[in-house]
């Protein structure tokens, strides 16, 4: 059913405006009436300053993150909290978290730490550069000395491609009479090779060497080398230079270690000012008089009593007045089952919620929805392998109550499955009539009333039967909405006609197919074109023109022809029941060619093929099963008898980042 | 009569052939759309994964009637095939027409169905349920043509 609500006031004193929303949201039963005209109060300025804050913690959650990272510090996971690895905590402690927490020290820290790091690492990078262009020089003799302008020779350092060192080679000699050449390095290992040597040349062919090192197509080098060292004293001190640099970056790791064991408390904290800015974006819709806050929502009719007494128990002055809704108002909609019937709002929530004043269809839709999604599996191994893996998940896991809902519905869907399948016969797609003789091939042949691939028409008759069905309730559900909004001429005229109208007719045409009472036959045929008639005169009852009347009234009768199309519709079922068994079937056969054709190893690869194929087709055929029972309830069932387009029922509360909200974990709320 | 088996195998390398299409240019559609929405955000390659394999029930709808088609012919071990005449042949060549060319325009189209859904993915991932649903209305007419060529090679007596 959709619950009743009550539109209630809330007034406190304005220095408890804090504290009241803090106790609402923790409650998390008021969802707060949008109000027209949004007035900032006085705390306008707070919103931008809360996401400033957000942004600075979660860029330190980011530095930690980036430390975990390089640290090889993974977070585990317990097996009970597969699905829900999220801690759970009270909105207090998350407050409690946020005060306690010293944050400027640390975004300071962490900022700090973070300059530190890259500074360090482009320190690294640098260092690495310029020993990888000091490699190739590292058996040259020469030192800083040598360079000095002062020697008289001049030593110049070139590196230039193998393809062009033989004219290079020849040009020098040719060209600078005391050039001497000396090869230090080859490489060829380069996409081009390359080789790095050395030109001695005495000072007085300077002005000669300048002038032909302009021509030829070759590099000089120039290394910044001091008074007595050599490249490999060099290299040497760089080699020295990055391992103290290796080390400090590990120290400032270590140093981070600290800010990432602050992690679960920055959690904490960033959740609180999450939650802190869901409710400033609340007090939107408060009213502000000078000294007291008045609050408007919706709130279930059976919770005002409740909570106006935690309210007058947590605060002095507050009052919490239920008022009378305007005509413009949208009550918000909330679904409320039984226990049984809850996890079938999962399936009503995919279609949305219905309007405030319509019917509920979670529980009608029940046991059409499970024998639709059982009819389309039809086998009842996959209803057993899914009852066992619903029930396992439902025990050992941590589950939020949504997802709790959806993995109820899998395990009556599995159920469902499995009569339905022992019923057709289907059992991991093997073919029971091939079985040795036993007693197990007697009891599930015994079990087995239909034979879907032999007998496909009759399984395709109880799928339409099903549609018929479920159809024809769909006009119960109506007449039950107009009893409900007192329209009770509409159940006379409408809902009741046209449910003895298909009746009727069905009977007639089962008598004349000699199936169901042959004797009745011509009694059937004027009980229906009485039925008929007395729906062209109701139907077009709206209308002022007589003959509009008549004509829109005769017009009504193409309702049967969408009865029919809506029934064909379920024909569906048959298609994706076959579709389990025969591709069950292939997977068997493919695994017994395996077996056979393949020595010694061929049944561990039978093996392999059946548990693949197996789990690939009910996977595959649990999703189609799953969406197209829904697509018979939202399209067939639901125009019927509902509108839809209501508003969801969203209290103030908890939408969390990195802790999880442990009522979530509740079976009821 | 070689020409009446041969036309039989025409009509389930079609089924599963034409099917098969679909579901390539459907999922190759989606399997776009959902690339862009998982750059932006990984966390909701399930909800895109779900949507993307959508339009791949058409390929299976066609191996499928392939394979009832093969099966009812003899290729699958059983009753060895002596002689399909060619009337056959035909007959079972057109009962596999309606899931290879529904197959076809479905998958195509429930692809372009589901990129569009991939949208509310990434604007209101709660909402996702609507877009599955919205694409499995497309592939209604895939499975009613697998019905008619199953009932119809179910039916064909030879």
């Amino acid at each position: 059913m959709i619950a009743p609500m009550a539109k209630v006031q809330i007034a406190a004193l304005e220095s408890d405006r804090e504290a009241l929303l803090q106790f609402l949201q923790e409650e998390e039963i008021v969802h707060i009436a949008e109000t027209p005209m949004e007035m900032p109060g006085p705390a306008g300025g707070e919103e931008s300053k809360t996401a400033y804050r957000l942004a600075h913690i979660q860029s330190v959650l980011e530095f930690i993150k980036r430390v975990r990272a390089e640290l090889h510090l993974e977070k585990k996971r317990s097996f009970k909290n597969m699905f829900a690895g999220k801690p759970a905590a009270v909105l207090a402690e998350l407050e409690q978290a946020y005060q306690n927490l010293h944050i400027d020290d640390l975004i300071a820290q962490s900022h700090y730490l973070n300059d530190q790091l890259v500074e360090t690492q482009a320190r690294i990078n640098t260092l690495t550069a310029e020993q990888i262009s000091l490699e190739p020089w590292k058996n040259l003799t020469v030192t800083g000395n040598h360079q000095a302008t002062s020697q008289p020779v001049i030593y110049t350092l070139i590196e230039v491609s193998v393809r062009d060192e033989e004219s290079f080679r020849g040009a020098a000699t040719t060209s600078i009479p005391t050039a001497m050449w000396q090869e230090v390095q080859r490489d060829s290992s380069n996409k081009v090779p390359i080789v790095w040597g050395e030109m001695i040349v005495h000072r007085q062919d300077e002005s000669a060497l300048r002038a032909f090192l302009q021509q030829v197509n070759a590099r000089e080098i120039e290394l910044a080398l001091s008074a007595t060292e050599t490249v490999a004293d060099k290299l040497k001190t760089i080699r020295e230079d990055i391992k103290q640099q290796e080390k400090r970056y590990k120290e400032i790791l270590k140093d981070a270690r600290e800010i990432v064991e602050k992690e679960r408390e920055l959690q904490f904290a960033y959740d609180a000012l999450l939650h802190k800015q869901e409710r400033e974006i609340a007090e939107r819709h408060v009213a502000y008089t000078p000294f007291t806050i008045i609050l408007t929502g919706w709130i279930p009719k059976d919770w005002v009593q409740p909570l106006r007494s935690r309210l007058e128990k947590a605060f002095s002055s507050v009052a919490l007045e239920e008022i009378v809704a305007t005509e413009g108002d949208k009550p918000p909609v909330a679904l409320r089952n039984s226990r049984l019937m809850q996890p079938f709002e999962a399936v009503t929530n995919i279609y949305g919620k219905p309007a405030y004043h319509e019917l509920d269809p979670s529980g009608a839709l029940s046991l059409f929805f499970l024998i639709s999604f059982g009819l389309a599996l039809t086998d009842a191994g996959y209803g057993l392998v899914m009852m066992g893996i619903t029930f396992a998940a439902n025990r050992f896991f941590r589950l939020k109550r949504e997802m709790r809902k959806m993995i109820n519905l899998l395990f009556y869907g599995g159920f469902f499955t499995f009569v339905l399948g022992a019923l057709t016969g289907g059992w991991f797609g093997i073919d029971i009539e091939a079985l040795a003789d036993g007693s197990v091939k007697n009891i599930l042949l015994t079990l087995q009333l239909i034979n879907p691939i032999k007998d496909p028409l009759k399984l395709l008759g109880v799928a339409f039967a099903i549609g018929i069905v479920q159809l024809l309730f769909a006009w119960v559900m109506r007449a039950r909405h107009n009893w409900r909004m007192n329209q009770k001429m509409n159940i006379l005229l409408d809902d009741i006609p046209w449910i003895t109208m298909v009746v009727f007719l069905l009977l007639w045409v089962a008598a004349r197919m000699d199936i169901f009472l042959p004797q009745a036959v011509l009694v059937l045929k004027w009980i229906t074109i009485a039925n008929a008639i007395f729906l062209v005169f109701t139907q077009g009852r709206s209308f002022k023109n007589p003959f509009l009347k008549v004509g829109a009234g005769a017009i009504s009768l193409y309702g049967l022809i969408s009865f029919m199309s809506d029934t064909l519709s379920y024909s569906r079922l048959l298609a994706l029941g076959l579709a389990t068994g025969i591709i069950g079937l292939v997977v068997n056969l493919i695994a017994s060619m395996v077996s056979s054709s393949i020595p010694v190893v061929g049944f561990v690869l039978a093996g392999v093929v059946l548990l693949v194929g197996h789990v690939f087709n009910l996977g595959i055929n649990a999703l189609g099963a799953f969406i197209h029972s829904g697509r018979l309830q939202f399209v067939e069932f639901f125009p019927k008898f509902i509108e839809g387009g209501g508003v969801a029922y969203k209290p103030l509360g908890r939408v969390s980042k990195y802790v999880d909200n442990p009522k979530e974990f509740e079976p009821n709320s | 009569m070689p020409y009446g088996l041969m036309l039989a195998i025409l009509g389930a390398a079609l089924a599963a052939a034409l099917a098969g299409m679909g579901s390539i240019f459907g999922v190759r559609t989606v399997g776009q759309a959902s690339s862009g929405v998982v750059a932006e955000d990984p966390d909701k390659f399930g909800k895109v994964l779900l949507l993307t394999a959508l339009p791949g029930s058409q390929g299976i709808y066609g191996f499928l009637a392939a394979v009832i088609i093969a099966n009812k012919i003899g290729l699958l071990g059983g009753a060895p095939i002596d002689s399909i005449e060619v009337a056959h042949g035909l007959q079972i060549l057109m009962a596999s027409l309606p899931v290879g060319i529904a197959g076809l325009f479905s998958g195509i189209y429930q692809g372009r169905v589901a990129a569009s859904a991939v949208n509310i993915v990434a604007k209101k991932p709660d909402a996702a349920g609507k877009g599955v649903i919205l694409a499995a209305i497309v592939e209604t007419y895939a499975v009613l043509g697998l019905l008619v060529t199953i009932l119809l090679v179910n039916g064909l007596k030879f």
